[in-house]
């Protein structure tokens, strides 16, 4: 056994032996062997190596089709097609990736604004931490540099964009919103300024506490106005038009196939040959009636009409928790005692020996 | 009823009593002895389509649709393996449209095998494998396309299928191919009856591995897993009675399967002790 | 051509209600009387939600989005915090829009009042990781701990109604809308704990409805809406409670399926008459 199979099956068999060993304890045990607070981390770890997989499929597309446009195989130009197009999305979603990218990180710096006030105010509260940061007066201090730089930079960005009237009501009432609650930042701020907070006795918390709440109403504010801008830079619309205008709706597309599929399907081989066809187009007849059964009601048809619609959905009931819930219960059991078999199978790596080109003769 | 966080005495035992069962199977296996297999009529089916193949000088094409890297691919590849081999042996085209990037690896391994052991390792072409989409709807219309294409001559569908079915099954049925389908996903066998000549329903399709590629593993796993089964009837047969006879006294209740299995470490100690007090009273 | 005539006769058929825009009456679906039931009989309190996933996206948002409509505006009525999430990465577009939608329509039923994003709803987005994602969300102490952020980048504890949100005990109602294989077996699975599961709905296409039905009888799932028709009679529900309600697209949406049913039926029939037909000529020449 060459050595990377080897490395192979023994990565799997310890992989299952974690998640055997964190199903079989219980919890309190787990805590004390200090599985519990790391199972997280474990688990999102194998959550990005399956992650990693993505580019096994992009390379296969990019060799395949490739070769078949470089040597001018025979449909070279739908694989042209398909590459152009991939190219494109992956530019396209990129750029707008990074743009909501930088967008975030701005809104996050202003919001650092009323995070940061509400973590002094509760690191004063807090006898255990008050000495392990700065003094009150150096951190808000730190504060009020911080929020004023933003305030002058976020001002700046509204009377700019003020300038330009925008025609959408929509952005008009976000940069309204946006101008109250930095004036009524910067009111705090000044006020916090002046008052030169030494330390946090009660009045002064509850000037704090003020400024939190200012400082949370400016960061929500500028976020719903930079997320709305967001979506009208050229490569989110680009991707709007890409992903809601033609990647949804061909999707869609596809599924209705289904709706006429099921009728040319329906139409071919539903034919009563046999006494268990019959039975089975029976129950289908019943179950579509008896979701459809208000049409009864509607053409008219007097007492016949009104016991139909009560009785058709009770008999659709009954053949959909019965009959139905027992063969498909069957069904799933014998399914999960194979999958059960298998799973054991793959985690002792016994499977691999059937397959691999390991096996000789 | 509660739910299940972690492992009770009664799922260990199921979990034990299947281990034991297939390491006994297994080593039934390696001393030699053969495990009688019923012939599932699917695979006269899968044989006679790859035989109609071969006269009409048509290509198969074989997917494993949304499955994933998991026990059902495994099953799939018992088949792949062995059509695989049949199309070696006749000289016929291969193609296998994958969903799953991680799965291709896999499959490719699997073909490129069953071709090596039938002396045609020359012939095996490694596009033969083509990766489609991880999109649903975008893989079944890349297979669509693909089957119209070649027109395909026989279609084998194994494995994990969700609205796409009817579409891949209508693909080949458009183009006239012999259809065989092998679904665990138990809503999408009605649309495969309907549109397939041949459809092999929940673990059937694990069977059928087995009988084609006749792996002692995998037969040996086929056998474990008909007694994990009975033991699962004899639950049902047990869950029956019992809800029978709790009609009559209650304290039938706490023989239920569900009960016996989901019962915790500490609750079986009082459950024990106050069942026995109830039916000793 | 047979195939081909087919095909026009079941577009037609369905195109028609949904150009001259008429609805029929739908039909009563006893599961989704149910879950509406069940829905109305939840009670939330202090820092208590429903966990609503929308784990669909373009293939099945003809059935799918008139559930998550529904159900969302009956937990917006009854005024239950909602975090909407999802396991499938392409439902990031629903997952903004059909909470917002929903709240601007109920504002503008009922002036006044309020739907607002962070005390009504809150996105936490896409939750990549299957099962094991489940099984870590289900172990949580603390949910808005484990979420962190939602999908604007605000923390969880920035909005007062979701700031201190316990675990998994603090979710009254788990409401699952769905079309995709796999999804709804992880919720079942895992999202519980030894002494507490969640009161579980689904919303599901036409397709797994055979399937979903197993676990409404063996008590594992407490309500169901079994495609567009039980969105329908589910909407219908809603609009005797509540007359303002708006569901005429969903109708319309619904006598379509109801004409396609019936042409289905049809083509059943004739496909047996023609079936027997031929067999008969055969026989006889």
């Amino acid at each position: 056994m060459d050595p990377r199979t080897k490395l192979i099956r023994i990565v799997t068999l310890l992989g299952g032996v974690y998640f055997l060993v964190y199903f079989l304890l219980p919890k309190s045990v787990l805590l004390q062997l200090g599985i519990q607070q790391n199972h997280e981390s474990i688990s999102n770890g194998f959550i990005v190596v399956g992650a990693m997989a993505i580019g096994l499929g992009l390379i296969n597309l990019l060799v395949g089709h490739g070769a078949k446009i470089v040597f001018k195989r025979a449909g070279w130009s739908n694989s042209a097609a398909l590459l152009i197009a991939l190219a494109v999305m992956f530019f396209v979603t990129c750029a707008q990736w990074v743009g909501s990218l930088q967008s975030s990180y701005d809104i996050r710096e202003v919001q650092l604004i009323g995070e940061f006030a509400s973590r002094i105010v509760s690191d004063d509260q807090d006898a255990s931490r008050r000495d392990t940061v700065p003094s009150v007066s150096q951190r808000i201090g730190a504060l009020v540099g911080y929020g004023q730089s933003k305030a002058a930079f976020m001002r700046q960005m509204v009377e700019s964009q003020d300038a330009s009237l925008d025609s959408q009501e929509s952005r008009r009432a976000l940069l309204d919103e946006l101008r109250i609650a930095l004036n009524e930042f910067q009111v705090g701020l000044d006020g916090l300024e002046s008052s030169r907070v030494a330390s946090l006795g009660e009045g002064n918390r509850a000037v704090m506490e003020d400024l939190v709440a200012r400082a949370t109403r400016l960061g929500g504010a500028y976020s719903a106005l930079r997320q709305s801008d967001q979506t009208l830079t050229l490569f989110s619309r680009l991707y709007g038009v890409l992903y809601d205008g033609l990647f949804v709706q061909l999707g869609a597309a596809m599924f209705s196939l289904l709706g006429v599929y099921i009728a040319a399907a329906a139409y071919r081989a539903f034919r009563v040959k046999t006494v268990e066809s019959a039975l089975m187009m029976s129950a289908a007849v019943i179950v579509m009636l008896g979701q459809i059964s208000a049409v009864f009601l509607m053409l008219h048809l007097g007492s016949f009409g009104e016991e139909a619609y009560r009785f058709l959905p009770k008999v659709r009931q009954w053949l959909l928790e019965v009959p139905n819930s027992a063969a498909f219960r069957a069904i799933r059991l014998g399914a999960g005692v194979a999958g059960l078999m298998l799973a054991i199978r793959m985690w002792l790596s016994i499977e691999s020996k059937s397959f691999s080109s390991d096996k000789r003769g | 009823m509660g739910g299940l966080e972690h492992a009770t005495p009664g799922v260990l035992a199921v979990l034990a009593f299947a281990g034991w069962m297939l390491f006994r199977h297994l080593a039934h296996a390696a001393n030699g002895h053969q495990q009688f297999i019923r012939r599932i009529p699917g695979v006269d089916a899968i044989e006679s389509a790859v035989g109609r193949c071969a006269e009409l000088g048509r290509p198969v094409v074989f997917t494993t649709a949304l499955t994933d890297v998991g026990p059902v691919l495994f099953a799939c590849l018992g088949v792949l393996h062995s059509i695989a081999k049949r199309t070696a042996q006749y000289k016929l085209k291969l193609i296998v449209p994958q969903y799953s990037p991680e799965a291709m690896a896999i499959v490719e391994d699997t073909v490129r095998e069953a071709y090596r052991s039938v002396g045609r390792g020359a012939a095996f072409d490694p596009k033969s494998i083509v990766f489609l989409s991880s999109e649903q709807f975008a893989f079944a219309s890349g297979y669509m396309g693909l089957v119209h294409r070649e027109h395909a001559g026989a279609a084998f569908m194994f494995g994990v299928f969700a609205g796409e079915a009817l579409v891949l099954a209508e693909a080949g049925q458009q183009v006239g191919a012999r259809q065989v389908a092998a679904s665990v996903s138990p809503e999408q066998v009605a649309f495969f009856i309907c549109t397939c000549d041949y459809t092999l329903i929940g673990e059937e399709l694990f069977g059928a591995s087995a009988y084609m590629s006749r792996e002692p593993v995998q037969v040996a796993a086929l056998a474990a897993q008909d007694r994990v089964k009975l033991l699962v009837g004899a639950f049902v047969v047990l869950g029956v009675l019992c809800a029978t006879a709790a009609q009559f006294n209650p304290v039938w209740n706490s023989l239920m399967p569900h009960q016996l299995v989901l019962a915790d470490w500490s609750m079986w100690k009082t459950w024990f002790e106050s069942l026995f007090s109830r039916v000793w009273r | 051509m047979e195939r081909r005539l087919i095909y026009l006769i079941m577009i037609v058929a369905v195109a028609i209600p949904i150009l001259f825009e008429f609805s029929w009456a739908p039909s009563r679906l006893v599961s989704a009387e149910r879950m509406y039931q069940v829905i109305e009989d939840v009670r939330a309190g202090e820092g208590e939600i429903a966990l609503v996933w929308l784990d669909f996206g373009p293939g099945t948002i003809a059935e799918n989005q008139p559930q998550a409509e529904v159900i969302l505006e009956h937990l917006f009525r009854r005024r239950i915090p909602v975090v909407v999430l999802s396991q499938y990465q392409l439902a990031e577009a629903v997952l903004n829009s059909i909470p917002a939608d929903i709240a601007s329509r109920l504002e503008h039923e009922m002036p006044g009042q309020s739907w607002r994003y962070g005390e009504a709803w809150i996105n936490a987005g896409y939750q990549p990781g299957g099962a094991q994602m489940m099984q870590n969300l289900a172990a949580a102490e603390n949910l808005s701990k484990y979420f962190g952020r939602d999908v604007n980048g605000m923390p969880f504890t920035h909005y007062p109604t979701f700031a201190a949100l316990g675990g998994i005990e603090k979710v009254k109602l788990v409401a699952e809308v769905t079309g995709l294989v796999g999804v709804f077996d992880t919720i079942i699975q895992f999202f519980q704990k030894s002494d507490y599961r969640p009161t579980l709905v689904h919303g599901c296409t036409s397709i797994t409805i055979p399937e979903a039905y197993i676990f409404l009888d063996s008590k594992q799932l407490h309500g169901l809406l079994e495609g567009i028709a039980g969105a329908a009679w589910y909407s219908e529900l809603l609009k005797r409670n509540h007359p303002e309600s708006q569901n005429d697209r969903l109708l319309v949406r619904n006598t379509a399926l109801i004409i396609s049913h019936l042409v289905l039926m049809m083509l059943i029939v004739a496909g047996n008459i023609v079936g027997f037909v031929r067999a008969r000529r055969s026989s006889d020449g």
